[in-house]
């Protein structure tokens, strides 16, 4: 009778700050929280690198759109851009024109063949570009999806730990129970913290990557269709 | 990259520092866990044994209804005399009348000083000179009561005749005074024509029979003449200045203040607590509630069976329960309570509920 009040009095009533509930996990539950901090850290740095990307991205779109049917001469542009590494619409000019150049310059003619060859070329950079700007969205997706499960399985196992914890010793008190049900649920909560995050994160990402992509598909096609018309210029000179 | 995992990095540390702000403290629930053994202790009537009013409402001390004082004398008066407060009741003589009927009653009590004064005086005027050969018996008497019978007759007379008038001017009150003081003058003038018309023997035995009838009345009468001396003091009621308040008709024991109660309520509890184990699970053992009534003597121990006042019927689990509980009663019997306020735990009820253990 009197222990059981003075266990109860005993019981770390006060002492379920965040610290102390990771503090108090098992071995198993501290990796599963880690870890799902981890991914969360990791979500948030993608999330933050591909909004500054997509922006940077689209700005130097809009400038060589601009740039580019601004009536500048094809050669003058070329010269501007293949000195320094380019991006996005900048690298598929370059390649198309790298192609077109080496082309002509060794006396090729064979116009269908050129043709293609340019359209490989930017087909290639193409699809570089996607790459990377699509590249780790499948980060975002998998947290996204697995990460409430890995929480759940911290909980559990926490569960699981406390509940072996009150059949040793035998007391069915809340006070008892309480803080290792606490922290097994603090797992769960970080698991859905860094899910959250990231599902939302990776639509709205991968939406803004494919209007990206599409934006470099319509360039490649139009500026292949531009190449064409001067081969069929030339040969037919 | 670098900068994205700078800035996550970043809000993390600030999200976790703000959640081990806000989130570390979170108000404890209003569980008590201090309360180790949920036993309720109700004391008998707590207000019995003290003197308050049956109806009123209860209050920290019962006190009976304060008695009403007629107002005093710095008061619009309307009615005619010399009372301190203003009484419709015509006047009526107060203190007077009574001492004159003390005084009367008494008279008859010391009845040595009357029967030689009343029945002497005949004696020396008539039968003095006629019976000399009776007085054989009381010559001594006679001889004494002769000498005094002149002083004490004239008192007597004087008081016969004053009697009647004493009452009048002592008596604060005028006029209506006279006829309670009468009966006074009447029990003398009876005394007093009966001497004159008995000439003889007749006087004197009646004389020496009531002198012995007197003399065996003499002691209790006497005592109770000097008692009566004292100043007799009426039944009035006992004064309350306190408002009324919940209590017994009569005064029989002393009343507990709230932390003497609590202290004996803590004094049970503890000692309960030894000897009951609570019902551990079971479907519906936390709601099973029993209250029980044990007597005690003044020693402490268990008076008669106690019994279940409510609760233990249904299912086994409550009679277990109660079962339990009747046990541990009967277990803690020598109860160390202290004996002075022994009124209070003399009939005390506990109720056991073990959905407060938790």
């Amino acid at each position: 009778m009197n222990e059981v009040a003075q266990s109860a009095l005993a019981a770390p009533v006060g002492t379920i700050s965040l610290w102390d509930l990771f503090w108090q996990a098992s071995f198993i539950v501290k990796l599963v929280m880690l870890g799902l901090l981890g991914a969360s850290v990791w979500t948030w740095a993608i999330i933050v690198d591909k909004t500054l990307l997509y922006g940077r991205f689209r700005r130097q779109l809009n400038k060589f759109e601009n740039v580019f049917w601004s009536g500048q001469s094809l050669e003058e542009l070329y010269h501007n851009l293949s000195e320094r590494p380019a991006s996005g619409m900048g690298a598929l000019f370059v390649a198309a024109m790298r192609e077109w150049k080496k082309s002509f310059e060794k006396g090729a003619r064979s116009p269908l063949g050129l043709q293609t060859r340019i359209e490989k070329a930017m087909d290639v950079t193409l699809a570089r570009e996607i790459d990377a700007l699509e590249s780790r969205l499948g980060f975002l997706a998998t947290v996204g999806s697995a990460a409430p499960f890995i929480g759940l399985f911290g909980t559990v196992i926490g569960i699981m730990t406390s509940f072996q914890a009150i059949a040793a010793s035998k007391q069915t008190n809340l006070a008892v129970v309480a803080p290792g049900i606490a922290e097994a649920l603090l797992a769960t909560a970080i698991g859905l913290v860094a899910a959250i995050p990231a599902v939302i994160a990776y639509n709205k990402l991968t939406s803004d990557a494919g209007k990206l992509g599409n934006r470099l598909e319509a360039f490649a096609d139009e500026f292949s269709a531009i190449l064409s018309r001067q081969i069929d210029e030339k040969t037919s000179r | 990259m670098k900068t994205g995992l700078a800035a996550s990095a970043a809000i993390h540390v600030a999200a976790l520092t703000w959640g081990m702000w806000s989130l570390s403290s979170p108000h404890p629930l209003d569980a008590t866990y201090s309360e180790a053994l949920p036993v309720e202790i109700v004391m008998g009537d707590t207000f019995q044994g003290v003197k308050g009013e049956k109806t009123a409402p209860i209050r920290e001390k019962p006190a009976p209804a304060p008695t009403k004082k007629p107002q005093t004398l710095p008061m619009p008066a309307e009615n005619v005399g010399d009372n301190e407060a203003d009484l419709k009741t015509p006047p009526v003589p107060e203190v007077r009348p009574n001492r004159s009927e003390t005084q009367a009653a008494s008279a008859p009590p010391p009845p040595p000083p009357p029967p030689a004064k009343t029945e002497p005086a005949p004696k020396p005027a008539e039968p003095v000179a006629k019976q000399e050969p009776a007085p054989e018996k009381a010559p001594e008497p006679k001889a004494e009561p002769k000498p005094k019978d002149d002083p004490i007759e004239e008192m007597i007379a004087d008081a016969a005749d004053s009697k009647p008038e004493e009452p009048t001017p002592p008596a604060h009150v005028p006029v209506p005074v006279k006829k309670p003081a009468a009966p006074a003058p009447q029990q003398v003038a009876e005394a007093k024509p009966t001497p004159q018309p008995s000439t003889s023997k007749q006087t004197s035995s009646s004389k020496t029979q009531a002198d012995q009838s007197s003399d065996s009345k003499f002691n209790a009468d006497q005592i109770a003449a000097l008692l009566s001396q004292e100043k007799a003091s009426g039944g009035g009621a006992k004064r309350s200045t306190e408002p009324a308040a919940l209590g017994s008709r009569e005064t029989t024991g002393s009343v507990l203040t709230r932390s003497e109660l609590g202290e004996l309520q803590g004094m049970i509890k503890d000692q309960m607590a030894r000897c009951w184990s609570p019902p551990t699970g079971g479907t519906g053992a936390d709601s099973v509630k029993i209250s029980i009534k044990m007597e005690l003597d003044p020693s402490g121990t268990l008076q008669g069976m106690p019994s279940i006042v409510s609760g233990g019927g249904g299912s086994g689990v409550e009679r277990a329960a109660a079962e339990a509980a009747l046990r541990a009663v009967r277990r803690c019997s020598p109860y160390n309570l202290p004996a002075d306020k022994y009124q209070a735990w003399s009939e005390v009820t506990l109720n056991f509920d073990p959905s407060e253990m938790y």
